[in-house]
């Protein structure tokens, strides 16, 4: 431009363009228009503007929070927590919250869908009438007793009816098993603390919020552990106290959760040596007569242990278990967690009974004081908290499909996920001649069914949930729809209500009725006359209440003490058993349960995808925990892609270095590595659960923190996304411990 | 030569002036934004849908926005109420039946209509038709004659505008109809 402008005329100009701004800004509108779309059908309840609650029950994990669905115009807008509920008291935790991207996942199937060859990934569409007189004829024609289910700890309605209907057609009971309640330890803590307390296939409640010291062995509560929302409540008020009276907390770990990360302690043991501290705290508080060890019958079941062998295999010197010991000791009420940890080890059962003999021998599991309580059972014995099957109850069961004596199964889980490659759940499945999967959407156990019949999402259901592990007092949760269901799809219950109708009148009888909500009808009639904060006077009454409030639950706390009933006959601990040659491969696999994404369930829902993981703060992907040292050692850095190699299979995973780990154990969380399950997991990452040795502990469950692994190079490098910035953890593997 | 050369007089009023209106145009722009009730611009829907006509065919405004009697929003008609009329209405010129053609093909593909919202408060403004509506109020005291508008015209529905009207209301009710915390809250 060779024209100047001069001052004088740039100031024109510019006062000019500002009342230009200023005059259009009059006219144009500067926000984005919004759209409004009304529905195409309207549901008829729908008002617009006006938000309605529903009262329901969280199905993200086997705890049963009860729940708040907030719905606008038809529609799930929000979830929180409901106030009134014992258990959870108005609180969720992460994945409670992004239960609404179940519902709302763009991949869920629309209609039911059959296959004419497995895997093929070619649906057709299935009117539900069809579907049903297909599925009658295959069960019909099935052979006796070759009928089988498996599905998971979600849902004690489904398990219910399943049960009823597979008992009245003479086919083996539900094998209920998914990955999380073999990571908590449900079944292996039944067994341990049943034994010692009487209390059958209920869990005991351990009273945190009002214990002096908390030694948790391995027991990840704040994250996934039985009920993390309730004991994360309780943790708060255990910390919560004033100085002097506030809670002393040590985790037993190998690796650093965020619930070691917020302990007073973390003492990283080696993996499967947790039972044997316990065991090792247990002898000296005996021999030095701690408290009020000397007079306890358990004194006798803790003399002559190995100490020293103890120290070395657990990388705890014996100075350290003294100072533990006496810290155990020094106050009225301490409590030992046998957590879910100690169920990855093939010592699972003695580990957790050790544990258990360390809260008895203080003197913590009678008496009204004590920390270890048992609640109550529901008013009814009609409520039943369906309990999990043991590995070995699915080994039983993978044998009966492979020997060709399952006709139809019926799955409401996701094996082919959720078991390990080893355990040829696949190659079984492949021999039964008919699979019905009842999954939401395909999964990678729906791509080898011939049927699949969506299940509604836990929004669009009816249903209960028996608690368990209880609160302060017996609570059955309530489940009912806060929406229409958005496709046609069908509750699993209704599915069986309505077979049963269909394949002869042994199931007719066991399950009269026409719909599950008349099944729940009958079920609340129940409650009629037994204290709520509702009135409960006719069934009429109770019923209302159930859907209102959320659940039923006594006004008052019920706390029952449990009674010492049998010592165990030894509370000794054999060392762990390992799978793998040492030599050839030098760490012990620690898998752990993401506490977004839970056993891989939640990876469907992208705010669980891409809410950091507390610990390493990294999302979306899978990543491998190594200790700095162990990393120096193989050469590698932060963000190298490494292989993971097992006796049993190989996976890949991004380095993530870190001292909050042992340098002999490397971690992987659960949860990725999906091939068909929505567009918002497939594809991401790897799936450990696949390597792990089929080992099994003495009662049968999976251990699935006893396989040995190698790490190798892949020479290939990827950024883990995180939200950390390094600063600290470099930092604090430079240096050999966390700043400050 | 030793006389300058002579220089343009310096305009010193000019800077000021200009100072003065911009700031004034400023001013008035802000001040008619929010005190003038002033009708503006309607936006294009995504169907040629005309108020007008339904009007003039004797649909009553709470046919389709039932919810103004009842919740804080009117609401917007279903697609299944246009068509519960539109599948048996004959329509009258060709321009009609293309129009007509667009819902049925819309309501055929089962896909929701997105409405550009033409009347809208913001957050901070508690809004509520119910109490209007049953104190009263007919519609077009607000959202204008609607008889003679093909898409419905946005008003800046200011507070100028609803104080206009609320101080004109029964002695004792004023009080609680000009307090802050009647809209704001």
């Amino acid at each position: 431009m060779s024209q100047r402008i001069s001052r004088r005329q740039f100031i024109a100009l510019g006062g000019l363009t500002g009342a230009a701004i200023a005059v259009s800004g009059c006219t144009i509108n500067l926000q984005a228009p919004t759209r409004l779309e009304p529905y195409v059908i309207p549901p008829e309840e729908a008002l617009p503007g006006q938000k309605v609650m529903y009262a329901s029950t969280c199905s993200q994990c086997a705890a049963g929070c009860g729940i708040l669905v907030r719905v606008s115009n038809g529609r799930a807008i929000k979830i929180e927590g409901n106030p009134l509920h014992p258990l959870n008291r108005g609180k969720t935790c992460a994945r409670g919250q992004a239960g609404l991207q179940a519902l709302y996942n763009p991949d869920r199937l629309q209609n039911a869908v059959r296959q004419q060859q497995r895997g093929a990934k070619k649906y057709e569409p299935l009117q539900w009438e069809a579907a049903l007189t297909l599925l009658a004829d295959r069960v019909k024609a099935a052979k006796p007793g070759a009928v089988a289910f498996y599905g998971n700890l979600v849902g004690d309605a489904l398990a219910a009816i399943a049960g009823a209907f597979l008992k009245a057609i003479g086919g083996q009971p539900p094998v209920l098993y998914d990955t999380l309640a073999a990571m908590d330890g449900r079944k292996t803590l039944a067994r341990a603390a049943g034994a010692m307390l009487a209390s059958g296939p209920n869990l005991p409640m351990f009273d945190i919020a009002r214990a002096d010291v908390l030694y948790s062995f391995a027991a990840n509560f704040t994250e996934t552990w039985l009920s993390p929302v309730a004991y994360g409540r309780a943790y708060g008020g255990m910390r919560g106290r004033p100085l002097g009276a506030r809670g002393y907390f040590v985790q037993f770990e190998p690796r650093m959760s965020s619930t070691a990360a917020v302990a007073d302690k973390w003492i990283p043991v080696a993996p499967g040596t947790e039972g044997l501290v316990a065991l090792a705290l247990g002898g000296i508080i005996t021999e030095l007569g701690l408290g009020k060890a000397k007079d306890s019958p358990v004194a006798a079941l803790v003399k002559a242990v190995d100490f020293k062998g103890i120290a070395t295999a657990s990388g705890v010197s014996l100075d350290k278990l003294e100072e533990l010991a006496r810290g155990f000791a020094k106050f009225p009420r301490p409590l030992a967690l046998p957590g879910g940890g100690l169920a990855g080890s093939t010592n699972a059962e003695q580990a957790m009974t050790a544990v258990m003999a360390l809260n008895a021998l203080m003197g913590q599991v009678a008496g009204s004081e004590s920390a270890v309580l048992l609640t109550p059972p529901p008013p009814d014995a009609a409520f039943v908290s369906a309990a999990a099957s043991s590995f070995a109850d699915v080994k039983a069961l993978i044998d009966r499909m492979s020997s060709s004596a399952v006709d139809v199964l019926f799955v409401a889980g996701n094996p082919l996920y959720d078991l390990p490659v080893a355990a040829k759940f696949a190659e079984a499945m492949a021999r039964v001649p008919f699979v019905v999967s009842f999954s939401p959407m395909v999964d990678e156990t729906a791509v080898y069914a011939d049927l699949v019949l969506p299940d509604n999402t836990y929004l669009e259901s009816w249903g209960y949930q028996v608690v368990m592990p209880p609160g302060d007092r017996p609570s059955i949760s309530s489940q009912q729809p806060v929406v229409a269901p958005l496709y046609d799809t069908r509750q699993t219950t209704d599915v069986f209500l309505d077979l049963a109708q269909r394949v002869g009148d042994a199931a007719k009888k066991a399950l009269p009725w026409p719909n599950t909500v008349a099944f729940m009808k009958d079920l609340t009639a129940k409650l009629a006359g037994k204290d709520a904060s509702y009135s409960t006077k006719t069934a009429e009454n109770a019923w209302a209440g159930f859907r209102q409030a959320g659940g039923w639950w006594p006004q008052v706390e019920a706390k029952t003490q449990a009674r010492q009933a049998a010592l165990p006959a030894s509370a000794n601990v054999p060392r762990p058993k390992l799978e793998g040659d040492p030599g050839q491969y030098p760490f012990v696999l620690y898998p752990y349960p993401s506490t977004l994404l839970g056993d891989g369930r939640g990876a469907d829902q992208p705010w669980l995808q891409e809410g950091p993981d507390p610990i390493t703060t990294a999302s979306w992907d899978t990543w491998v925990e190594i200790n700095p040292a162990t990393a120096k050692e193989l050469g590698l850095q932060r963000d190298d892609i490494v292989k993971v190699i097992s006796p049993q299979g190989q996976i890949e995973a991004i380095v993530y270095t870190h001292i909050g780990i042992r340098p002999d154990v490397v971690a992987i969380p659960l949860g990725q590595g999906h091939s068909n399950y929505g567009r918002y997991a497939n594809n991401r990452g790897a799936n450990v659960l696949g390597i792990l040795a089929p080992v099994v502990t003495e009662g049968g469950d999976l251990a699935w923190a006893a396989t040995r692994v190698r790490i190798e190079k892949t020479g290939r490098q990827q950024t883990l996304p995180r939200i950390e910035n390094n600063v600290g953890v470099d930092f604090a593997n430079e240096v050999g411990k966390f700043p400050g | 030569m030793t006389d300058s050369i002579p220089r343009k007089p310096r305009r010193r009023w000019l800077l000021p002036l200009i100072l003065v209106a911009v700031l004034g145009v400023g001013a008035l722009a802000i001040a008619g934004g929010f005190l003038l009730p002033r009708a503006l611009a309607a936006p294009a829907q995504p169907l040629p849908f005309e108020h007008s006509k339904h009007v003039a065919a004797g649909v009553q405004c709470l046919f389709c926005h039932p919810g103004v009697r009842t919740s804080a929003v009117a609401g917007l008609p279903s697609l299944n109420k246009c068509v519960g009329c539109h599948a048996v209405l004959t329509p009258k010129t060709p321009k009609d039946q293309a129009d007509a053609d667009k819902l049925i093909k819309q309501w055929e593909a089962k896909q929701p209509v997105q409405w550009i919202r033409v009347f809208e408060q913001p957050d901070f403004v508690r809004f509520n038709h119910r109490p209007h509506i049953a104190a009263g109020v007919a519609c077009e005291s607000c959202h204008g004659d609607v008889s003679k508008m093909g898409i419905p015209q946005p008003y800046n529905l200011n507070m100028g505008f609803c104080l206009n009207c609320h101080r004109a209301q029964a002695k004792e009710k004023v009080t609680k109809l000009i307090s802050c915390e009647t809209c704001h809250y």
